[in-house]
């Protein structure tokens, strides 16, 4: 209880901070006041500005964040993996990826705009004639994302099988492992809490990134092109209800992860 | 009875960090016998854990060779285990998975290697930590369990590197005891390294004293107290005299050399 209160404290300054300034300045266009956008806040199912709801747009950001990191992670983990356990083909491997790493995924979405222009899902598999989520899933945001995500996963893969203790693999060997279970019952395990940090970084990132390529032109949807579109409407409510709308899901997709990583590695935590 | 392990002229030799060549192990050879409990005994270095990998085959020997067998050793081989110095459980698996990791590798079925894992954490007085996870383990019930888990892979050949050295008295010589009931039923082959006199006296059917640098073999020991043994007979203290006696003079002799090299 004390703890919770504890926590209360600064957002509580910060609110009396926003509230102190919107009356000073006097002008809902530039600095509304809380309760305009808790107004917004507890009204997610209605639409704004004829573009939708808060519930809408966040699902589009959050399908889009879904699908990229999920082939982020899906191509990431087992390349992770084989290069981890090969130090020739890291040595090949190493220089190309810590010369891209370092490129900010958001530089790549005016690239990834001019190459997939708006090119969707839906366009690509040829499912026009019904108006589903595919629609609204652009391939230069699924880059975007999946270049985002794609880097922590696969370093953090690397690092956990390149970790796993020589004593444990020898100890499993001498117990009857061959390659194959030594890499299901001694590697994987060993390897799981990296992969899951870096499955929970990569996510992050691509919640960033996303928010990012929806607020670039050719965007039609999502909470990206949500902030963007009150922004200009001059709808400072909408506009920074958004923002908390994204802080609540980033929040809320790094809590999901933790819970099941938290599944996963709860005996690193505790080796002595 | 033909031989579970011949060694003959085996050396092995590093070179450490600085460039510096260290002859961990120059010239061994031994016979173990099928049930036989050998304790190799020497002072720190002298390549008893060396000598173990060799013939687990984790390494290969520079000079000589390692038969099981009447086989050689070239690798790593599904009849030898070894039980390691360090603590080293699988620390995501809980006790009763450590336990049977071995026969779990071999493809036994769950039900049956669950089974076999539970009389061993039986043997080793385990039972109530089965779903422990070896970080709520204290360091000795870390060791018993290693134990158990090399018991239940039931080996042609087991090699102990110290397994009992972290342990308090009490718990060492209560695992001592439980090791000889488990071989009498077993037959188990057991090639055993430690640095106690007394462990080795208590234990071994043959006791086999190293020196270093290089490693050779200084003398070879049949012990000759009947079992079970008691500590406070006087064969056992005799014995334990004469062997401290050896390795006094081994390391004197070491830090002689090492002086005079140093100079
Ligand atoms: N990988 C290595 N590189 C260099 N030197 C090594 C290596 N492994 C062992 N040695 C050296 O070989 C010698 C024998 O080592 P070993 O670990 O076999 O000793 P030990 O008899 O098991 O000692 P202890 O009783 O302390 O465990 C030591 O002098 C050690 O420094
Ligand atoms: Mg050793």
């Amino acid at each position: 209880m004390r703890k919770v209160a504890m926590g209360l404290i600064l957002p509580a300054v910060a609110l009396i901070i926003w509230e102190l300034s919107a009356i000073n300045a006097d002008n809902a266009a530039l600095v509304p006041r809380v309760g305009a956008v808790i107004g917004q806040l507890i009204h997610p199912f209605s639409d704004l500005m004829g573009t939708g709801s808060f519930i809408r747009h966040i699902s589009f950001s959050a399908v889009r964040v879904i699908v990229g990191f999920f082939l982020a992670a899906l191509l990431g983990i087992p390349l992770g993996l084989w290069v981890g356990r090969f130090s020739r083909i890291r040595q090949m491997v190493n220089p190309f990826v810590e010369m891209l790493r370092p490129l900010c995924p958001i530089a790549w979405i005016p690239f990834a705009l001019a190459v997939f222009k708006t090119t969707t899902v839906a366009d690509i598999f040829g499912f026009h004639y019904t108006s589903s989520i595919f629609g609204h899933i652009q391939l230069g945001m699924l880059f975007v994302i999946f270049y985002g995500g794609f880097f922590p996963v696969f370093l953090n893969t690397v690092h956990g099988v390149q970790s796993v203790k020589n004593m444990h693999i020898e100890q499993a060997m001498l117990l009857g492992a061959g390659r194959k279970k030594l890499f299901r019952h001694v590697i994987l395990p060993s390897a799981m809490p990296s992969i899951l940090t870096g499955l929970r970084v990569g996510l992050g990132i691509a919640w960033m990134v996303i928010i990012a390529a929806e607020m670039m032109p050719g965007s039609d949807a999502g909470i990206g092109y949500l902030i963007m579109y009150s922004y200009e409407l001059a709808e400072m409510d909408v506009l920074l209800a958004s923002m908390v709308w994204i802080g609540v899901v980033g929040m809320a997709l790094g809590a999901g992860l933790k819970m099941v990583s938290d599944k996963y590695t709860f005996w690193q935590a505790r080796e002595r | 009875m033909k031989s579970v392990v011949q060694i003959q002229n085996v050396s092995r030799t590093y070179w450490n960090t600085r460039g510096e060549k260290v002859d961990a192990l120059s010239g061994i050879s031994l016979d173990v016998s099928p049930g036989e409990l050998v304790c190799l005994l020497g002072p720190t270095g002298c390549g008893k854990t060396t000598l173990l990998r060799l013939v687990a085959g984790l390494e290969v020997p520079d000079q000589g060779s390692i038969l099981l067998n009447q086989e050689p050793v070239t690798g790593i081989r599904p009849d030898v285990t070894l039980v390691f110095q360090q603590y080293s459980l699988f620390p995501w698996r809980t006790v009763l998975e450590n336990v049977a990791f071995g026969q779990e590798m071999k493809g036994t079925s769950r039900a049956e290697r669950e089974t076999s894992a539970r009389h061993y954490l039986a043997l080793t007085g385990l039972s109530t930590f089965e779903k422990a996870y070896p970080h709520e383990l204290s360091g000795g019930m870390q060791q018993r369990t290693a134990l158990a888990r090399a018991l239940a892979y039931e080996p042609r050949l087991l090699l102990m590197d110290e397994p009992f050295g972290a342990l308090d008295d009490r718990t060492r010589h209560r695992l001592q005891s439980e090791l000889l009931e488990i071989r009498q039923r077993t037959r188990q082959t057991i090639l055993f390294v430690t640095h106690s006199i007394d462990e080795a006296v208590f234990l071994a059917d043959r006791i086999v004293i190293l020196r270093d640098r290089p490693g050779l073999i200084e003398e070879t020991i049949s012990v000759p107290v009947p079992r079970p043994r008691d500590r406070q007979s006087k064969d056992f203290t005799n014995l334990h005299l004469e062997i401290r006696a050896i390795l006094e003079r081994i390391i004197e002799q070491s830090e002689i050399k090492r002086t005079l090299t140093n100079e």
